[in-house]
C-alpha cells in the first residue's frame, strides 16, 4: 500500500470539498490545489508499483541459500 | 476612564503581539543555526530585522480583514475587544501547557467571535469573511506543504546526477539565509498584521479613528516592533535547547520548507487572509520529509495540527465569551 499516495488522495480530495465555500475570486487556489494533489497522487503510485517490480526482479541477497551457496529452487 | 481603559487594551494587544513573536521565533531561525550557517546571535537579529521591515513590503489588508470581516463593526466595543484578547490569551496558554500546537491567530479570530456572539448574538458574526478564513485554515499548511514537495522534487531531480556535494550544501547553506528572511518577512507582514486589526477595531470602537478608516502608521510600527522584539527574546531562549532538538536538520531540507512556507504567506497576505504561520511552516515540513520518505514524517504531530484546527476556534470563542460576561458585569 502507497501510503504517499493514499495521503495525497485525501488531500486532493480536501481541496476539492473547498472548492464551493472559498470565495468566487479565490476559487482557483483549491482547484489548482486540488488537481496538483491529484496529479501527485498518481504520479507517487506508479513509482511506488514501479519501486516494487524492480525489487521483485533483483535477487534478494539475504534470502535463504541452498546447500551448493546457489539461491533455492522453486520445487518443479 | 475610558482613555485608560483604550491605552490598557492596546498594551495587551501589542502583549499578545510581543509574545507571538516569542513563540514563533523557531521557526525562522531553527535551520540556520542547525546548520551553524548564522551564529545564534546574528540568526535571531536576522528573523527580527526581517519580521519589523515586513511593513514596508506588504500593505494591511490582512488587519482590514480582522477589523472589518469577522464580526460587525456596530457590536465592537473596548469590552468586546479585552474579552475576545482574554480569550485568545487564555486558550493559547491553556493548549501551550497540553502541548497542543494551536494558532493563536486563530485563537483570536475565535475570542473575538465570541466576545461579540455574547454581546449582540449570532447575527453579529460577518459569515462570507469567516468563511474565507475558515477555508485557508484548512487550505494554507496544505499549501505548505504541496510546495515544499516540489521545491524539494525539483531540486533532488536537478541536482541528483551532481558529484559536487560539498560544492551544492554550501549553495544550499547560503541559500537558507535567504529563504529564513522571506519566511521571517511572511511572518511579520500575516501575524503582526492581526494585531494592527484588533487595535484599528478597538480605535474604530472608541471612535478614535471613523469605520472603515486605514491603519494609522504608529500601529503598524508599533505592532512589527512588538513582534520583532519577541522573536529576539524569543530567539535568546530557545538558543539553549539548540544543540539538542535540531541536529538532524538539512539545509536543502531547510530551503524547500522555508521558501514554500513564505510563498504561502506572502499569497495570502496580499489577499488579506489570515492564516497561521505555524502551521503554513508545519505543511512546508511535512512536504519535505515525505518528498524524502513517508516514514520521515510524523503523523502524530499532523494529526493534533488537525486536531488544533477544530478545537481552537470554538474553545477560544467559549473562554471569551465567559470573559465578556465577567467585563460587562463589572
Amino acid at each position: 500500500m502507497d501510503r504517499r499516495a493514499v495521503f495525497f488522495v485525501i488531500a486532493a480530495v480536501t481541496c476539492a470539498l473547498l472548492v464551493l465555500p472559498s470565495d468566487a475570486d479565490l476559487r482557483w487556489v483549491p482547484t489548482v490545489m486540488a488537481i496538483s494533489y491529484a496529479v501527485l497522487a498518481l504520479l507517487s503510485y506508479l513509482d511506488f508499483r514501479s519501486r516494487r517490480a524492480s525489487n521483485r526482479d533483483v535477487p534478494n541477497p539475504g534470502a535463504p541459500q541452498g546447500g551448493d551457496g546457489q539461491p533455492n529452487r522453486p520445487v518443479t | 476612564m475610558e482613555t485608560a481603559a483604550l491605552v490598557f487594551v492596546i498594551v495587551v494587544a501589542l502583549g499578545f503581539d510581543f509574545v507571538n513573536g516569542f513563540h514563533d521565533a523557531a521557526n525562522s531561525i531553527a535551520t540556520i543555526v542547525a546548520t551553524r550557517v548564522l551564529s545564534p546571535r546574528l540568526a535571531v537579529a536576522w528573523a527580527a530585522f526581517f519580521n519589523f521591515v515586513a511593513f514596508l513590503v506588504f500593505g494591511t489588508a490582512v488587519a482590514s480583514t480582522i477589523a472589518n470581516d469577522v464580526v460587525n463593526q456596530d457590536v465592537l466595543s473596548i469590552g468586546v475587544i479585552f474579552a475576545g484578547l482574554v480569550g485568545a490569551i487564555t486558550w493559547s496558554l491553556f493548549t501551550f501547557f497540553l502541548g497542543l500546537p494551536t494558532s493563536s491567530s486563530h485563537a483570536l479570530i475565535g475570542g473575538m467571535c465570541g466576545a461579540a456572539v455574547a454581546k449582540a448574538g449570532f447575527g453579529v458574526l460577518v459569515w462570507s469573511g469567516l468563511r474565507t478564513i475558515a477555508v485557508f485554515i484548512v487550505l494554507s499548511p496544505l499549501l505548505g506543504l504541496l510546495l515544499a514537495f516540489v521545491a524539494m522534487l525539483a531540486i533532488m531531480w536537478s541536482t541528483h546526477r551532481s558529484s559536487k556535494v560539498e560544492r551544492l550544501n554550501r549553495g544550499f547553506r547560503r541559500g537558507q539565509l535567504v529563504s529564513a528572511a522571506a519566511y521571517s518577512l511572511g511572518h511579520g507582514a500575516n501575524d503582526a498584521q492581526k494585531t494592527m486589526g484588533v487595535i484599528l477595531a478597538l480605535l474604530i470602537a472608541a471612535k478614535e479613528v471613523p469605520a472603515n478608516s486605514e491603519v494609522p502608521l504608529w500601529v503598524v510600527f508599533a505592532c512589527h516592533a512588538a513582534i520583532a522584539l519577541g522573536t529576539l527574546f524569543g530567539g535568546w531562549r530557545i538558543v539553549r535547547t539548540m544543540g539538542t532538538k535540531l541536529t538532524r536538520l538539512q539545509p536543502v531540507g531547510g530551503v524547500s520548507a522555508e521558501s514554500a512556507a513564505a510563498v504561502a504567506l506572502f499569497f495570502t497576505s496580499a489577499q488579506g487572509i489570515p492564516v497561521s504561520t505555524t502551521h503554513t511552516i508545519t505543511g512546508g515540513i511535512v512536504g519535505t520529509g515525505s518528498a524524502n520518505r513517508i516514514s520521515a514524517v510524523r503523523w502524530n504531530v499532523a494529526g493534533r495540527v488537525v486536531w488544533a484546527w477544530v478545537l481552537t476556534i470554538p474553545g477560544a470563542a467559549l473562554v471569551a465569551a465567559l470573559a465578556y460576561g465577567i467585563v460587562s458585569v463589572a
